[in-house]
């Protein structure tokens, strides 16, 4: 990750605390936007947290942000994954990690393949990774998160929320 | 080898000087039951060997056997000269095949054997393409032939105390010995361990990484924190900021530059690079401070002058009344005695008085000296009463001299001496005064009309002075402070400029620093090896997963097919035991745990056997797990044999009658072959139907296995 992006992302998680995770989820949504989706739908509350249409195909996220190098999912994360993958789309965890050396690892959630409720290392989710979907989303996330994390820092959810407005892609929840 | 694999069995062997053979030596396995009868050295054991030594080769004869005792095994026979050579004539398909193994006389210790195979149609096979052969027909490689197929002296005990070789028997029990083995090798790859390690290493790469890349990392938050402690929090730091607080100093250079009359020109803020700024402002510097020593000097000139004017004023007025008292005492002085004119025509008449008087002084000093010498001569001539001249007689006369010559001395001359000498004493003190009062007045004058041309110098000559000097003192005071105003505001500026450098240069140190932490990371993307490593992760987490699900698979499978087995296995093992041991209802427990499957051989109360079974109940219990996984072969239509060796020991009278039963059993499922000392297991074989007897004779001096005798059962 380019240190500016790591270290202003930093910045956001010891300014924000517990919207933390929310945030980034946000800023990945509009890097998603800029990135060319055709339709968004990112959710604060219930449901899949990110539901991203790209060159016609219909992508879920469960986003997820680790300090450390492992995350639990639970039963209702991956409930809701198995109801995407039953309604057409193509399921993934989308995970960040907090170490200057991470990236969005874009995890495709297989029915059976990955426990719930399991201390899940980082390391474990790797063979599940989408190279070309984390390489296309890369930049575009380090962009936003350069534009938008003042916004974030300071206006916190209904900032961000504001900016994604702007979007004609971003569908509402 | 295109059909399915036959079941295939030994039916005879020829050996040549193997260990204990010496010479040729040939006997047939054809029966059920085969016993090999004699006493110790007699060649029992020679005669399991070759069979082993030809199957296996090198494998046997070493301590990797598993086999403690194979160290040292020696395979020629130690009076021999030729090749050794063992061939077992083995039940194939279509016929005999004859597998042979041969070590040449002059082999060395690390030679590979030569291993050849006759087919029953003649066609002859050797080194890879026998152990093909083999494979393929489902010969036992040594791990089960010493598991399911032999009977070792050495391994007896080990086979049910032994938790790998009992798990491994058990499981091959119940035909999951492959399951076992996959299971195995996926834990003996550890994908835990390796997913560890690999988490470790990244980690470790990481951590190195990190440290690599975070150094200007480090040294950008060091820097901010120094920006934060002046005043600039990391949000404000960009390059607007940097324009603004340039254009700031600039402008107020621009200020400064005007005011103290500095050539040059100050820059516009735009384009301006922090580089070009750092240099202006150095230069700047250098030119407000010789402006500023410039005026500085003006400012010193001035706070002088004003001094001087202030202090030219301050003396005048003084001055002149000094001036004035002084013209007043003199003007008294020569009203009251005049003046020096009148003074020295007062001195002049002292003067002719004073000559006057010494005339008479003169005179009365004459007549006083005729007196005195008249009086003298009066006294030479003794006459005191004559007149010397005319020395008529007057006796008064003497007398009279006298007195008059003393009335001479004291006479109105001294009061005129000294009222002369009184009124030159008044004349000097009066000139004297004079003089000083008009010393004093021309020091008064002098001073006063010196202060009058100095304040002449500052304000011109000037119909009043005092007004024009006071105008020419508060314009002289309104420079100064105007001055000393610039200067102020120069130095202020000045220090403003050095904090301002101070501060951009670091923001010039931070913007390099995030330039290079980026740059870094930027590279870092592009290292090959970085990228490598991260594929190699990858690949390693996938390895990993692989492996688990690999060995969850072999896990499910074998749970799954221990169910299935479980029963028949039992009921087999458990014949075999009780028939052993009568009451034993020895079974197998299959535990399932998160990670593997555990087996247990336990009792007919579900509680395990193997702590608490003597010598003779292991042996027993050893023997039916052997009978059991050779029958289970058999049934598979694999190829199986038993073979015992001295199977006897350790094994009470009821034992060995049940071992008997036992194997009497296991032989007409399989075929056996026993080594047997002559005794009461012996005896007990030797009436089976199925039987035949091979005793051999007592060992001879110069070894060789000699057969004594063949008796064939009543089956043959």
């Amino acid at each position: 990750m380019n240190p500016a992006t790591y270290r202003r992302l930093m910045e956001m998680r010891d300014k924000t605390d517990k919207e933390y995770g929310k945030l980034v989820q946000k800023i990945l949504a509009i890097a998603f936007l800029e990135t060319g989706a055709e339709i968004l739908v990112e959710r604060s509350i219930q449901g899949i947290d990110l539901d991203v249409t790209l060159a016609g195909t219909r992508y879920a996220f469960e986003v997820k942000t680790c300090e450390e190098d492992s995350l639990t999912l639970g039963k209702k994360d991956l409930a809701g994954l198995e109801r995407e993958i039953a309604s057409g789309a193509e399921a993934y965890i989308a995970v960040l990690a907090g170490s200057l050396l991470d990236e969005w690892l874009m995890v495709r959630y297989t029915p059976g393949e990955i426990p719930p409720s399991k201390k899940l290392s980082t390391f474990e989710l790797r063979p599940y990774r989408n190279r070309e979907l984390e390489r296309r989303v890369e930049s575009a996330f380090e962009d936003a998160v350069e534009k938008h994390a003042a916004t974030a820092i300071y206006e916190k959810q209904k900032g961000l929320d504001r900016e994604l407005e702007r979007y004609p892609a971003r569908a509402l929840a | 080898m295109s059909e399915a694999p036959y079941p295939i069995r030994i039916t005879a062997l020829h050996a040549r000087d193997f260990r204990g053979v010496r010479g040729d030596f040939e006997m047939k396995f054809d029966r059920g039951l085969n016993l090999i009868v004699g006493e110790n050295g007699a060649g029992k054991s020679s005669i399991l060997n070759a069979i082993e030594w030809c199957l296996f080769g090198a494998e046997v004869t070493k301590k990797s056997s598993g086999i403690d005792e194979r160290a040292d095994f020696e395979v020629r026979h130690r009076e021999a000269e030729g090749d050794v050579s063992v061939t077992l004539e083995l039940a194939a398909r279509d016929g005999q095949a004859k597998l042979t193994r041969t070590r040449a006389a002059d082999a060395k210790k690390s030679a590979p054997d030569e291993v050849s195979l006759t087919l029953p149609d003649g066609e002859l096979l050797d080194g890879e393409e026998v152990e093909s052969w083999m494979e393929w027909n489902h010969l036992p490689d040594w791990s089960v032939w010493k598991h399911a197929f032999c009977q070792h002296q050495e391994l007896l005990r080990a086979r049910v105390t032994n938790g790998t070789e009992r798990s491994t028997q058990l499981a091959r029990l119940l035909g999951l010995d492959e399951y076992q083995e996959w299971t195995a090798s996926l834990r003996s790859l550890k994908p835990q361990r390796l997913k560890k390690v690999a988490a470790e290493e990244l980690a470790r790469v990481e951590e190195t990484l990190l440290h690599t890349i975070d150094a200007p990392g480090r040294e950008l938050r060091e820097l901010e924190s120094q920006l934060e402690a002046r005043g600039v929090g990391r949000a404000e730091l960009n390059d607007d900021w940097l324009h603004t607080r340039m254009t700031t100093q600039l402008e107020t250079a621009r200020r400064i530059a005007d005011k103290l009359e500095l050539g040059g020109e100050v820059p516009e803020a735009r384009g301006l690079s922090l580089d070009d700024w750092t240099r202006w402002s150095r230069e700047w510097e250098r030119g407000v401070s010789a402006g500023s020593n410039e005026f500085e000097r003006e400012l010193g000139t001035l706070r002088t002058r004003i001094g001087e004017l202030e202090s030219t004023l301050a003396g005048i007025e003084p001055a002149r009344r000094a001036f004035e008292d002084a013209k007043r005492a003199l003007d008294n002085e020569v009203r009251e005695h005049g003046g020096e004119t009148q003074l020295a025509s007062q001195l002049e008449e002292l003067s002719v008085e004073r000559s006057r008087l010494v005339e008479r002084e003169k005179g009365r000093d004459a007549t006083i000296a005729l007196l005195r010498h008249a009086v003298e001569e009066m006294e030479r001539r003794a006459t005191a009463g004559d007149c010397p001249v005319c020395e008529t007689p007057l006796p008064d006369l003497k007398a009279s001299l006298v007195a008059r010559v003393e009335q001479a001395g004291d006479d109105g001359e001294r009061a005129t001496r000294e009222a002369l000498n009184a009124r030159q004493t008044n004349l000097d003190r009066q000139r004297a005064t004079l003089n000083e009062r008009s010393s004093l007045l021309e020091l008064a004058r002098t001073t006063f009309e010196s202060l009058g041309t100095r304040l002449e110098r500052f304000i011109g000559s000037a119909p009043e002075p005092a007004r024009a000097a006071e105008e020419k003192r508060r314009e002289w005071m309104k420079r100064v402070e105007s001055l000393g105003a610039t200067l102020e505001e120069s130095r202020r500026a000045q220090q403003e400029l050095r904090s301002e450098r101070e501060l951009f240069e670091l923001f010039g140190k931070w913007r390099a620093a995030g330039n290079q932490a980026e740059a870094v990371a930027g590279d870092l993307g592009r290292i090959r090896a970085w990228v490598e490593l991260q594929a190699a992760i990858d690949e390693a987490a996938s390895l990993t997963v692989d492996l688990e699900t690999l060995a969850a698979m072999a896990r499910s499978a074998q749970e799954s097919r221990s169910r299935e087995k479980v029963d028949a296995v039992n009921a087999s093992l458990g014949r075999h035991s009780d028939t052993i041991t009568p009451g034993a209802g020895l079974r197998v427990a299959v535990k399932a745990t998160a990670a593997q499957l555990n087996y247990k051989l336990v009792n007919a109360d579900g509680d395990e056997v193997i702590p608490i079974l003597n010598q003779a109940a292991l042996h027993a219990l050893s023997f039916s797990l052997l009978f059991a996984q050779a029958e289970a072969r058999g049934a598979a239509e694999l190829p199986a044999w038993v073979m015992l060796d001295d199977p006897g020991q350790s094994l009470d009278e009821e034992r060995l009658e049940g071992l008997a039963v036992a194997i009497e059993a296991v032989s007409s499922n399989v075929p056996v072959i026993v080594a047997s000392f002559p005794g009461a297991l012996e005896s007990r074989l030797r009436r089976l139907e199925n039987c035949r007897v091979v005793e051999l004779g007592a060992p001879r001096v110069q070894g060789g296995v000699v057969v004594r005798s063949v008796q064939e059962g009543s089956a043959l």
